[in-house]
């Protein structure tokens, strides 16, 4: 009864594109920023900008433990790398008491640092909204509509590679939406089936695990222990002192270990002033989707090599590992992050004219209505107000986005709930933008009688709001400069993250700023839906 | 194109109808079917158990994709439901019948 098959297959295609559209856009524009969010944790925390400059980070933590911790059980050292110039110790002092966690400069002092959710906030907003469990079972949802989404859009688009070649951008609006739909889909269609699947494996035991309730008894802890290769066995104090080994040297000697494309990333020290202290090293390389990382266990007071766990498994556990770690790219280079954040780019364009295109389909036929004499007005501002919405949804995301990293340098440091407000300017700035565009539709709804009036409306919604973004895109670096004089500071120091973060903003202020002139300046074709 | 697909059987009400019951078919079946199948899977893969829970877990979300589309594409709404009955029975009956 649903005609044939790819007929009910574009029905199923666009229903399940819409209804959730504004959120599945969401979800895939804070992945795409969470592609970098450690980079945007290190700037948003500029305490932290410049201060390892000629350290030698294992030697200066090293110091600043036994200085700061003593008789702890445990160290942990997070060395520096490319995404993120901070050193950090970190400590438990006793069983069952809180870790302890201090960023360090290059002389071993304790730096102060803003409190911040970071890039964090957005990686957690991407998998769970913010919601806790509910939350990453409305993304999980999403993540299987998307699946089918794409799978039917493939069946709809069986002459692919000749749709592919018919892009129209001068032709009426609505065939241009659907045309960028097509293009930017098919451009990015592997890369978009590959982050939905990865995306829904990496929480199978939370979404689907009926293999794990009906063959395992739902024993998750279990069942994990059961798969993942076996640790070093825990370390036990003996109770006699001695003093710890020079850590730079264990480092050092670890070079020669294994094949030479992994780096320390952490140090663990179990028991340091013991004399069964023992320093297990982690490993990663940025080459490698499976194989890249390994452990090494040191004896703390000679500093002699001891074992090596490299990562092992079976067959179905490499494959989940993969799945994870190439959803969540781990360990990358950074030209194959910026590919996967240019893809995942692509994929918010995919979701963004795909909302838009069903708007358009609609206003097309409610424009018909308007052209008869008893046009259905609530049901025509239903449709504009979906539209509007559309504009403040998708444009408000960007606009929120740079609103949460701009009020990150506003906010005044010592200010005490800080990262709360943080994360509430968020979203008030986003819901705003949504208001806004749906304030100026009905305030204007006089202008939606007529079909040009309700389109020129609409169209200096778009406009409005992706000029408000392009402004609060630009503004940014200029705003971390009066803050923190962050941008010189970056520009003397030559720091390529915060430099590209910045390029990064000022590239999509461009964008935005073109998407706005785009969006005002169409009136003339717009008209032709009329013929429609 | 339009919205709507084009319907042979008759009033907006039936339409919706029958909407409704390939929706629910998709999303409620669907996942029933993917859970059992899931399960029913990790149980007979002649594989050490952990492998098989991790290999019918990847996989499952497949068979939810392949359940949807079939609740849209398959002609009759009732035979469509009455096959995925079927289905599901016989997925639980595998998963009663073979010890964990």
């Amino acid at each position: 009864m649903l005609g044939t098959f790819r007929q009910s297959m574009t029905w199923l295609h666009t229903w399940c594109g819409l209804v959730f559209g504004w959120v599945l856009f969401a979800v895939f524009f804070a992945g795409t920023v969470a592609v970098f969010r450690l980079e945007v944790d290190y700037w948003m925390t500029p305490e932290l900008h410049g201060k390892l400059e000629g350290a030698a980070p294992v030697a200066t933590a090293q110091g600043a433990l036994e200085r700061l911790a003593p008789g702890a059980l445990r160290w942990t050292i997070d060395l520096p790398d490319e995404r993120a110039d901070v050193l950090r110790i970190r400590w438990q002092p006793a069983p069952r008491e809180r870790l302890q966690s201090r960023y360090i400069d290059a002389a071993g002092n304790e730096l102060p640092v803003r409190d911040t959710r970071g890039g964090t906030m957005i990686y957690r907003f991407h998998y769970g909204l913010l919601l806790g469990r509910t939350g990453m079972w409305m993304v999980g949802g999403l993540a299987m509509v998307m699946f089918v989404t794409l799978l039917t859009g493939i069946i709809i688009h069986a002459k692919i590679f000749k749709e592919f070649f018919t892009f129209r951008p001068g032709r009426a609006p609505p065939r241009a939406w659907l045309d960028a739909h097509t293009v930017s889909s098919v451009m990015s269609l592997p890369f978009t089936v590959m982050i939905t699947y990865t995306g829904l494996v990496i929480w199978w035991f939370i979404w689907m695990p009926g293999g794990l309730d009906l063959a395992f008894g739902g024993d998750r802890a279990g069942l994990f222990r059961e798969m993942a290769p076996p640790g070093f066995e825990a370390a036990k104090a003996s109770g006699q002192p001695a003093s710890l080994a020079d850590l730079s040297g264990i480092v050092a000697a670890a070079a020669q270990i294994g094949d030479g494309d992994l780096h320390v990333a952490t140090i663990t020290v179990f028991n340091p002033g013991d004399s069964a202290a023992r320093v297990e090293l982690a490993r990663v390389s940025d080459r490698a989707i499976w194989g890249g990382s390994d452990r090494l266990r040191f004896d703390g007071v000679t500093g002699s090599y001891l074992d090596r766990r490299g990562e092992t498994g079976q067959p179905a556990y490499v494959a989940f590992r993969a799945f994870r770690i190439l959803h969540e790219i781990k360990f990358a280079a950074p030209w194959l992050r910026w590919l996967f954040f240019v893809m995942s780019a692509a994929s918010c364009v995919v979701i963004a004219t795909g909302a838009v295109l069903w708007g358009a389909k609609r206003r097309a036929r409610h424009l018909r209505e308007f052209a008869k004499d008893e046009p259905q007005m609530h049901s025509a501002l239903a449709c504009f107000g979906v539209e509007a919405l559309n504009a403040g949804v998708i444009a408000g995301m960007f606009t929120a986005t740079s609103a949460y990293f701009m009020v990150n340098r506003i906010i005044p440091a010592a200010v005490s709930g800080r990262a709360d407000m943080e994360v509430n300017v968020f979203f008030l700035v986003w819901f705003a933008c949504a208001a806004i565009a749906l304030a100026t539709m009905l305030a204007r709804r006089r202008a939606m009688t007529q079909a040009d009036g309700a389109q020129h409306v609409l169209r200096s919604v778009w406009s409005f709001q992706w000029a408000l973004a392009a402004v609060a895109a630009g503004a940014l670096p200029l705003v971390d400069q009066i803050s923190t004089g962050g941008l010189v500071d970056a520009l003397a120091r030559r720091d390529p993250v915060l430099l590209s973060f910045h390029a990064t903003n000022l590239g999509l202020a461009c964008g935005l700023m073109f998407a706005a002139w785009k969006a005002s300046g169409l009136p003339g074709r717009a008209m032709r839906l009329k013929r429609a | 194109m339009s919205g709507k697909p084009s319907t042979a059987a008759g009033s907006g009400l039936s339409h919706a109808l029958a909407v409704a019951a390939r929706i629910g078919a998709a999303v409620l079946m669907g996942y029933a079917i993917t859970y059992v199948a899931a399960g029913a899977a990790s149980l007979v893969m002649p594989l050490p158990r952990t492998e098989a829970v991790l290999w019918a877990s990847i996989a499952s979300f497949m068979v939810y994709t392949a359940v949807a589309i079939y609740a849209f594409a398959a002609a009759g709404v009732l035979r469509m439901w009455r096959n995925l009955l079927l289905a599901l029975a016989l997925l639980s009956a595998v998963v009663a019948l073979v010890p964990a």
